[in-house]
């Protein structure tokens, strides 16, 4: 048994920026736990921005980005957090600048900032279009600083979570390098897993994106509207802030049927379903399933400058010169609004009311909610910034004034156990061919749009993949990097998050930013005005409801 | 200093093998296939020559499958993985060559599994002069990352290649310098400067195929001393001489033997090769003469200019810093006494070249040059 006090699962963004936090106070040990090394994370590959008010090219303020924020969200976000969110992103936005992170600069020598979906100022602070990767590889470096007072683990899995009588006291994990198990005792756990996007066939996720306490609103997946056809890899929302247009077959911006104010620079579940209708109508580019996103009358010095990888990613994929043709471009699944409920210090709930002691979260896993039925671009990784530093400074606190807990049942034998006899299992399934359908009925039946009848059919098949996950092979016996063993894991973690996905989407009968239901069209604010709890009890999944807080801006008609 | 950008080789050395083969410049080739864009053609049976450790034994293994155009190494892995052989072990995550997990050998060069084309790459090898007998066969052998050590299959244990991060203290340090209210200013051209080098994804790629590693473990090698130069070069950094310092010596950027490896596989063009020679460019400007790398760099520049020619009998004892170095005489003695035996030492009588004014003017004219760069650089925002 190691002891820590303070254990990080996961180590992207909102990890190291908690661990930064807890790395800075002396006298603390501090574990990150992740299953990648720490800069293999998915946090590298956002390419787009972080937003925050700073007012650098036109004037700004961090109400004008709440607004923004709680309309992007169609007013389920809570606004006690966004408020918190859009105050603090000036200040986490100077830290990292003075932490040595690399921004593209004005001519005045500032950081510069470009539009983005959804935000009517150009708030969005960038790195040539490898924001994430300029972040990710500066923090990373600033933990070296603490040498050996923080402690990594690098690809280590974690099977579980140890929490008794409400009160955390560790984790479980298993070195993916040799097999050991260990149990990690600690005061203070945070959960900073990233999401669940591998549920989808068509996705601009990683594979290192599986996550499972009750969960909050996860009937709200944000398909992005442009992921690179047919492979789904993901090209930034900033090609549309740097003035990209998105053309259908008759060569029309149709988006002016949609959003005619702010055109392609609407919230992505609108430029989604609007990009989905056209192909629906036939208007996809030679009737096919897609669309064309088209950068060519835009300067092609500016592009190189400031979308270097979205040039070298089409020509790579599509062997597309950007500057010169369109890119075609789908919808693809990219990011999970709802995830672990936590309040505004990153305290996971164990209900609508009650929370764990000692239990963090930040990042894609959890949710805040700041936002709500859809995210704006760019709110992502600040809320990982923002959140994930007060996950921090709380769980300092708390690892200088308690005592580790003693551990009353010690699951290891038992996980070890488990894990043996999953090693042994030799059935009738491969791991590949089951994850392949579950992403395939997630994608046929709760993806866009979505219908009763068919998220119940979607349901039908999700028992049947359990039953079949009954029947899995393992081939790798191994104890050394055994990837499929792990995957078995993660694919049971799958199952279990669509299910979670596809009943609170059927228990939502309204349609509310990425949720859309074509049997309930509209936002039905008398009944459906808040956050779902759902949770799996056993093998039966119940529902809780808490409200929406709103402090500044009522609900109103969404329109762009 | 003269830009390594684009590097071009017409001989590498194939050290599987140990052969000589040539080949093309690897950019060069690239163009030629984006004129033959999105070419629909049927699939094509390759065999995958994928080194495996099973029930800890080394062993190749090969497995077919089809390959559409379009299909990188690392979707016919997974291929491979979902479909004939889940025991294969590799790493892999973003398929978008930003996170740099599937670093690995494909056909005996390290290079990205996301980021090549299997059937671009049977291409390439087979419009090669010298066809290679896998390409005909259609077969793509791949291997773990050379330099390191391998845990399984194609996994490598990197320990060392971050062990040479950690020590050259990679996080930007600004010291006892106050920090402004809002950001530090920084203009276009600084982070244009810092952009190439920034842009390293860490893969390990470079520290794989270099061969100044695989000479001398001790070297830093290349993607450290990449990020070295970022942080020396970012205006924000105020420990400028202690890093030039640390890297200013034997392990540090004069163990670099030019091999260009670093430069030639590094999948997102940072140039490692070139950082490295700004490192010592800056550390020779600061008046760092008595490394014996900075020494051999100057009695190579004085041979030439004064004689038109390298003198490679004075360059081992200007290396050392002259015949006076008792101990330096003592190491390279018996280097001198084996090229003897061997027939290899160079003839004693050292003659100028006619025309070697011609050689001094070029001298001049670079001098000149970068005299009139630094009157062009920005001003200091800092």
């Amino acid at each position: 048994m190691k002891g820590y006090d303070v254990v990080i699962v996961g180590g992207g963004l909102a990890g190291l920026r908690a661990a930064l936090e807890v790395a800075k106070q002396t006298n603390i040990s501090l574990a990150i736990l992740s299953k990648v090394h720490p800069l293999r994370s998915h946090s590298v590959g956002a390419q787009g921005g972080i937003a925050a008010a700073l007012g650098n090219v036109a004037q700004d303020s961090w109400e004008d980005h709440m607004f923004d924020t709680v309309k992007g969200s169609d007013y389920l976000g809570d606004q006690d957090a966004i408020e918190v969110l859009c105050k603090e992103a000036p200040e986490c936005i100077i830290e990292l600048e003075h932490l040595g992170v690399l921004f593209s600069r004005t001519k005045e020598g500032k950081i510069f900032q470009r539009n983005f979906g959804g935000h009517r100022n150009p708030r969005a602070c960038y790195a040539a279009d490898k924001t994430g990767h300029a972040i990710m590889h500066e923090l990373y470096a600033q933990l070296m600083k603490y040498g050996d007072n923080v402690h990594f683990y690098d690809e280590w899995y974690v099977t579980d979570l140890i929490v008794e009588d409400n009160l955390v006291k560790g984790v479980v994990a298993c070195s993916i390098l040799d097999g050991t198990l260990e149990l990690f005792q600690a005061k203070a756990v945070m959960l900073a897993t990233g999401a669940y996007g591998k549920c989808y066939t068509v996705t601009s996720n990683d594979y290192s994106s599986t996550a499972c306490l009750p969960l909050e609103d996860m009937e709200f997946v944000q398909i992005h509207p442009t992921g690179i056809y047919p492979v789904g890899l993901l090209v930034s929302e900033a090609a549309r802030g740097e003035g990209g247009y998105l053309l259908n077959d008759k060569g029309e911006r149709f988006m002016k049927d949609y959003a005619p104010e702010m055109m392609e620079l609407a919230p992505r579940d609108i430029e989604t379903r609007a990009i989905f209708s056209e192909i629906k109508a036939g208007r996809g580019i030679k009737k096919g399933n897609y669309v064309n996103l088209d950068l060519t009358h835009i300067d092609a010095q500016r592009l190189k400058e400031r979308l270097p990888f979205i040039l070298e990613e089409s020509k790579r994929h599509l062997n597309i010169d950007a500057t010169k043709e369109p890119i075609p471009i789908a919808p693809t699944a990219h990011y999970c609004m709802g995830g672990i409920p936590t309040d505004v210090e990153g305290q996971v709930y164990a209900d609508t009311k009650n929370k764990v002691q000692g239990l963090y979260a930040a990042g894609e896993c959890a949710c805040v909610s700041v936002h709500g039925a859809n995210r704006l671009g760019c709110n992502s990784l600040l809320d990982c910034l923002v959140f994930g530093k007060k996950a921090g400074i709380a769980m300092a606190s708390i690892a200088k004034s308690i005592d580790f807990a003693s551990i009353k049942n010690n699951p290891l034998e038992q996980i070890k156990k488990s894990i043996e006899n999953m090693k042994m299992r030799q059935g009738t399934y491969g791991i590949a061919s089951l994850r392949k359908e579950l992403q395939e009925t997630m994608s046929e039946h709760c993806f866009i749009v979505r219908d009763k009848k068919g998220m119940l059919q979607g349901l039908k098949k999700i028992a049947e993949l359990k039953k079949k996950y009954d029947a899995i092979n393992i081939d790798d016996k191994g104890n050394v990097f055994n990837t499929n063993l792990i995957e078995a894991f993660e694919l049971k973690s799958l199952l279990t998050v669509s299910e979670c996905i596809v009943r609170s989407a059927l228990h939502r009968e309204e349609s509310r930013g990425a949720h859309y239901r074509s049997d309930f069209p509209k936002r039905d604010d008398q009944t459906w005005f808040k956050h779902t709890f759902i949770r799996k009890v056993h093998d039966e999944f119940t529902f809780d409801y808490k409200p929406v807080s709103i402090t500044r801006y009522q609900p109103e008609v969404r329109k762009y | 200093m003269v830009s390594m950008k684009k590097v071009s080789r017409s001989k590498k050395i194939d050290q599987k093998k140990g052969q000589k083969t040539t080949s093309k410049n690897i950019k060069g080739l690239q163009k030629s296939e984006v004129s033959e864009k999105n070419v629909k053609e049927p699939s094509q049976e390759i065999t995958f020559r994928i080194q495996r450790v099973i029930q800890g034994k080394t062993e190749m293994r090969d497995y077919k499958i089809e390959v559409g155009r379009g299909d990188t190494i690392l979707d016919c892995l997974d291929k491979i993985r979902d479909d004939l052989d889940p025991s294969l072990s590799f790493r892999r995550n973003c398929r978008n060559t930003i996170c740099g997990s599937c670093a690995m050998t494909i056909n005996g060069r390290a290079r990205l599994a996301c980021k090549e084309h299997a059937l671009n790459l049977i291409d390439k090898e087979t419009t090669k002069e010298n066809t290679k007998e896998n390409a005909k066969e259609k077969i793509i052998t791949i291997t773990p990352m050379r330099n390191m050590p391998v845990v399984k299959d194609l996994v490598n244990d990197m320990t060392s290649f971050w062990n040479q991060y950690k020590k050259i203290k990679p996080w930007v340090d600004t010291g006892d310098k106050p920090l402004p209210e809002k950001e530090f200013l920084m203009s276009i051209e600084q982070f244009q400067e810092l952009e190439q080098s920034a842009d390293c994804i860490m893969c390990g790629l470079c520290y794989a195929d270099s061969n100044g590693v695989e000479a001398e473990k001790e070297f830093l090698g290349p993607a450290a001393l990449a990020r070295a130069y970022r942080l020396i070069a970012d205006p924000r950094d105020a420990k400028q001489e202690e890093r030039i310092k640390a890297v200013d010596n034997k392990h540090g950027t004069w163990d670099c033997m030019h091999c260009f490896y670093c430069t030639e596989v590094c999948p997102v063009d940072v140039d490692p090769l070139a950082q490295i020679l700004k490192i010592r460019k800056m550390a020779v400007e600061k008046g760092s003469t008595k490394t014996r790398g900075a020494m051999h760099h100057l009695t190579f520049i004085k041979s030439v200019k004064d004689s038109g020619i390298l003198n490679e009998n004075k360059l081992p004892i200007g290396s050392i810093g002259g015949i006076f170095n008792i101990v330096g005489m003592f190491e390279i003695t018996p280097v001198g006494f084996r090229m003897l035996t061997h027939g290899k030492m160079p003839s004693l009588i050292h003659h100028k070249i006619p025309k070697i004014e011609d050689v001094r003017e070029i001298f001049n004219h670079f001098k000149k040059e970068s005299f009139k760069k630094k009157d062009d650089s920005p001003v200091n925002y800092q």
